[in-house]
């Protein structure tokens, strides 16, 4: 007799889930900037609690190789996408119809790394003649601006035929070029950093130049669409608009990251670690995937919680910081004109999380 | 045919040679490798740069146990999208639509070649030189263009594998199309033939043997043309994608298995053509079994890629 | 004109260069008038662009007919050259007509003023990819291509050991090779040379075997009745009689040669080369500039193509192909 209600329990629920499965969950396809790691924890986090879900959202979560988030999602094989900025802006200035919609990280973790024993004390004046390796992809932004700022030509420069600086392209492991073939590699504070200390060059051998304390302060990862998702009247066939999907995407992703940040430690044990294959392990002596990500998802929650985070604005892309962004690129040269008004919308955000962007101090 | 073909002596030597000599290599190549990792401080499970040599987690040449261990890794679960076979089914299929699609396209060129002249004064020179476009450039935009009018997922990669499959295809059925002798030619128009039956009743049929050795050369084509497309666009499946991500992750064992794998791939998809091949023109083998192949004049079995 | 075997009236002539010059005409007045707008054209205007092709397409087409028989190379090469015009011409009118952003195709005319702007890298570039990359491991290829096949060709031992594994090789997809030997041996442009040689080796192998042994057995025993030496046979009959065929795999090779080289580059470059130079732009949407690199490449390839087929009809122009 029990055993026959316990039968029954089971296929009451398996009803129900049915049923909410049927409950015209919305599918979305979110493109992540690089393949599943605790730099994501957020969105894993969001997708596997079930805060997508809350909003009526099935989300896929697609991870990235060597492609462009905003090829795929222009070419409508996602529908939303995360990314950096100056990606997004160079992309809008070639006519891509890419919109800003939130913004995860408040700082930037790009860093180069060169041995102590090479002796770059000052990146602009040591510079000249060396080699960095960077990663494709539109990646190199960062990179490019830094040496444009510092008054040096680079091969990454089409109109270059001399450069000072030969940039050299790795496909993101930096055992393969460091330190034989570039004085300089390009580090993220939450990934590249660590895998090099597991190389052998940890704090003691290697000096780590944040690109913000050069100056250059590009904002990273960060969640974009198109103007033809956004304007969209019915959402595949939802019966929501575009903004409205995106709004749900944006509550449940800013939820799923709190939660992350907030237990870190659970984050990477039940939501990073299964979904992510070789791509999660560091390298050499800390290749142990647990550990590697552990650490990342502490690196990756001081990018998270500082600027607007912390004053209980997350997602917020402060318009200052914006606009030190397109100053930046547009010293620079990366880009020749500012991008139009429409290039970022806080309609979404707003709906999202009930405040209004005027209201920043 | 139960006798034993006179190669697989000789073969099996050679295939002997080759491993025996791969376990010296594979040392010579790692022990450096080895000792530099043994000098960082790696974290390896052993103490000498000879043992490590068989366990660096970036080989240079990965040791036999290592392969094999990756090959179990990544052949199983068969259907697991991160596994081999539902990647390498991916891209025998886009493979074999590109070059489907490329048969289409090149009999579409080379009967213009063959029945026009000014057909081929004017797009000849193009179809040569599409070949020479990188087609690594050219796949993205494609991809991110056939995107705009929703065509998206495996079709993008197999218009291009289609796209480098054609030329072989175009040229090869041309030739075939001219074969037929003039004499038969003449007689279809002493016969009044008109066009149309005269490529019916003579000239297609007289292309086929030419269809098929084009098709060999443009299977290993279309392949090349699927991985590349996998590997420069927007993929989730696939052989390309696998390298493409392991590549990235540095997994070089992985990378050494699905290379292999993907040279059995190539070998499969051309066993077919041979296959079909044989299915559809059973006449051809009887007349390769009737001529006997005069001892000086040996003549490889295979057209060459 | 030309040499014509039956002189078609001179009135039709002219109506099919009518035809192209109406059709350019329309092409051209619509990317003229269209030059500094930014809005998409009308229907009506799209219609006439499509218009302005199809006369254009029909007219060459006609045109064609009377550059059939020339045997002047250059102006043989006329329908050719307008077809390319054509298109070139049309893609501008309608990418100006629908306001593709140049980050999704770049009109013909930007690529041409990128060109002209980053020439300078662009040829550098290609002197990296090119002459270091593609042409060393090309040479190395095909040299060990053709030493394997005398080998093999002599010692029936090795043909029987060696070849089937040549000729299963060549159905391999040698992009997969790629990573690994990038991997294995640095990311300089020694590791693309390596990729290119394995790439061309093993059509070159079969090819030349194919040359050596397909020889008239009359032939052979003729020089056997003259008690011709081994080296004596194959210095007169087999490597001649191979020559041909030789050529077709070099002329392969080039293409591979180079699509070899531009792969082996997406895997980790040095700063320099075209394959190098695609995947930066292509990332950042610098079309023009891929665009631009793309001519380069393909003109490369159809130059070296070109030098081959040369040699080719130099040291075989006695071939009954050529007769």
């Amino acid at each position: 007799m029990k055993k026959w209600s316990v039968l029954w329990v089971l296929a009451v629920f398996v009803l129900a889930s049915l049923a909410s499965a049927q409950q015209n969950l919305i599918k979305v396809n979110l493109q992540l900037k690089w393949f599943p790691q605790a730099q994501f924890a957020g969105f894993f986090v969001a997708k596997e609690r079930g805060f997508f879900r809350a909003q009526g959202l099935d989300v896929t979560l697609l991870p990235a190789g060597d492609q462009s988030p905003i090829q795929v999602v222009q070419s409508g094989a996602a529908d939303f996408g995360t990314t950096w900025i100056a990606d997004l802006l160079t992309a809008r200035e070639r006519g891509i119809p890419v919109v800003h919609l939130a913004q995860i990280f408040q700082r930037s973790g790009f860093t180069l790394v060169a041995l102590k024993s090479s002796n770059i004390k000052n990146l602009c004046t040591d510079m000249k003649g060396k080699s960095v390796g960077v990663w494709p992809s539109g990646n190199e932004y960062p990179a490019v601006a830094l040496f444009r700022k510092c008054g040096l030509t680079s091969s990454l420069d089409p109109r270059a035929t001399n450069p000072d600086v030969t940039a050299v392209s790795y496909p993101f492991d930096p055992s393969l070029v460091f330190p034989d073939k570039v004085q300089l590699v390009a580090a993220m504070t939450y990934n590249e950093v660590n895998q090099i200390a597991g190389l052998g060059y940890d704090e003691t051998k290697v000096d780590v130049f944040k690109l913000a304390d050069e100056g250059i302060n590009l904002l990273e990862d960060l969640i974009f669409t198109t103007e033809r998702v956004l304007n969209e009247r019915n959402f595949k066939g939802s019966g929501l608009t575009g903004r409205q999907v995106a709004a749900r995407l944006i509550r449940a992703s800013i939820q799923g990251w709190n939660w992350a940040v907030a237990n870190q430690a659970e984050t990477v044990e039940k939501y990073v670690l299964p979904v992510c294959g070789n791509t999660c392990k560091g390298s050499g002596t800390r290749a142990d995937a647990k550990g590697h990500q552990t650490w990342q998802m502490a690196e990756i929650a001081k990018l998270y919680n500082a600027g607007a985070t912390t004053k209980g604005w997350a997602g917020f892309l402060v318009p200052a910081d914006y606009q030190a962004s397109v100053r930046l690129l547009r010293e620079q040269g990366i880009l020749t004109k500012d991008p139009p008004a429409t290039t970022v919308d806080y309609g979404p955000w707003e709906a999202a999380t009930g405040k209004r962007a005027r209201d920043w101090k | 045919m139960t006798r034993i073909s006179p190669q697989l002596g000789p073969m099996l030597v050679v295939a002997l040679i080759v491993l025996a000599l791969y376990w010296p290599l594979m040392y010579l190549a790692n022990i450096p490798a080895a000792q530099r990792a043994l000098d960082t401080g790696a974290a390896l499970p052993c103490k000498t740069a000879f043992e490590c040599a068989t366990q660096l987690r970036s080989p240079v040449l990965p040791s036999p146990q290592q392969l094999w261990n990756g090959f179990r890794n990544l052949m199983f679960p068969l259907n697991s999208p991160n596994a081999i076979p539902l990647n390498a089914a991916v891209t025998a299929l886009e493979t074999v639509v590109g070059l489907l699609l490329a048969a289409l396209v090149g009999f579409f060129f080379a009967i213009g070649i063959v029945a026009s002249r000014a057909f081929e004064r004017s797009l000849l020179p193009w179809i040569v030189a599409s070949q020479t476009i990188p087609v690594i450039a050219i796949a993205p935009m494609l991809v991110v263009l056939l995107g705009q009018y929703g065509v998206q997922g495996w079709i993008p990669k197999a218009i291009i594998a289609a796209y480098i499959a054609f030329f072989p295809i175009a040229i090869g059925v041309a030739k075939g199309l001219k074969s037929p002798d003039p004499l038969s030619l003449d007689l279809m128009k002493t016969y009044n033939a008109n066009n149309w039956q005269t490529y019916l009743m003579l000239r297609f049929p007289a292309s086929i043997p030419y269809l098929f050795t084009a098709f060999k050369v443009a299977m290993t084509a279309a392949l090349i043309g699927a991985i590349v497309a996998e590997i420069s666009t927007i993929s989730f499946q696939g052989i390309g994608k696998m390298l493409a991500e392991n590549s990235r992750a540095s997994d070089v064992v992985a990378m050494w298995v699905i290379m292999l794998s993907s040279a059995v791939l190539g070998i499969l998809l051309v066993a077919l053509v041979n296959w079909t091949e044989r299915l559809v023109t059973p006449w051809q083998r009887a007349k390769v079994a009737a001529t006997p192949m005069p001892k000086q004049a040996r003549v490889s079995k295979q057209e060459g890629g | 004109m030309v040499v014509q075997p039956s002189k078609p009236a001179l009135s039709r002539v002219l109506l099919d260069w009518m035809l192209l010059v109406l059709g350019f005409g329309l092409l051209l007045w619509f990317i003229a008038i269209w030059w500094n707008q930014s809005e998409p054209a009308s229907d009506a205007q799209k219609l006439l662009i499509w218009g302005g092709f199809l006369l254009a397409a029909l007219g060459i087409a006609r045109v064609a007919n009377q550059f059939v028989n020339t045997t002047n190379p250059v102006i043989g090469f006329t329908p050719a050259a307008l077809t390319l015009l054509v298109v070139v011409v049309t893609a501008e009118a309608l990418l100006r007509a629908y306001q593709v952003p140049p980050g999704l195709i770049p009109t013909p005319s930007r690529v041409l003023s990128t060109f002209f702007a980053v020439r300078d890298v662009l040829l550098q570039d290609a002197f990296q990819t090119v002459v270091l990359e593609a042409l060393v491991g090309y040479l190395i290829g095909c040299g060990l291509g053709v030493i394997t096949a005398l080998l093999v060709s002599r010692y029936v031992f090795l043909e029987r050991g060696l070849l089937p594994y040549a000729t299963v090789f060549s159905s391999i997809p040698i992009v997969a090779l790629a990573p690994v030997l990038v991997k294995m041996v640095g990311i300089d442009w020694q590791s693309k040379a390596v990729i290119v040689a394995i790439t061309v080796f093993f059509p070159v192998v079969v090819n030349t075997f194919r040359g050596l042994t397909e020889v008239s057995p009359l032939s052979l025993d003729l020089m056997r009745s003259y008690a011709a030496s081994e080296v004596q046979q194959y210095r007169w009959l087999r490597l001649p009689n191979a020559l041909p065929f030789i050529f077709n795999a070099l002329k392969l090779g080039t293409t591979l040669a180079m699509i070899g080289a531009i792969v082996g580059e997406f895997f980790g470059a040095n700063g320099q080369g075209l394959g190098f130079r695609i995947q930066i732009e292509a990332g950042r949407f610098g079309f023009d500039i891929v665009w631009s690199a793309i001519i380069v490449a393909s003109l490369i390839g159809i130059a070296w193509y070109n030098l081959v087929a040369w040699l080719e009809r130099r040291l075989t122009g006695w071939h009954v192909s050529f007769r």
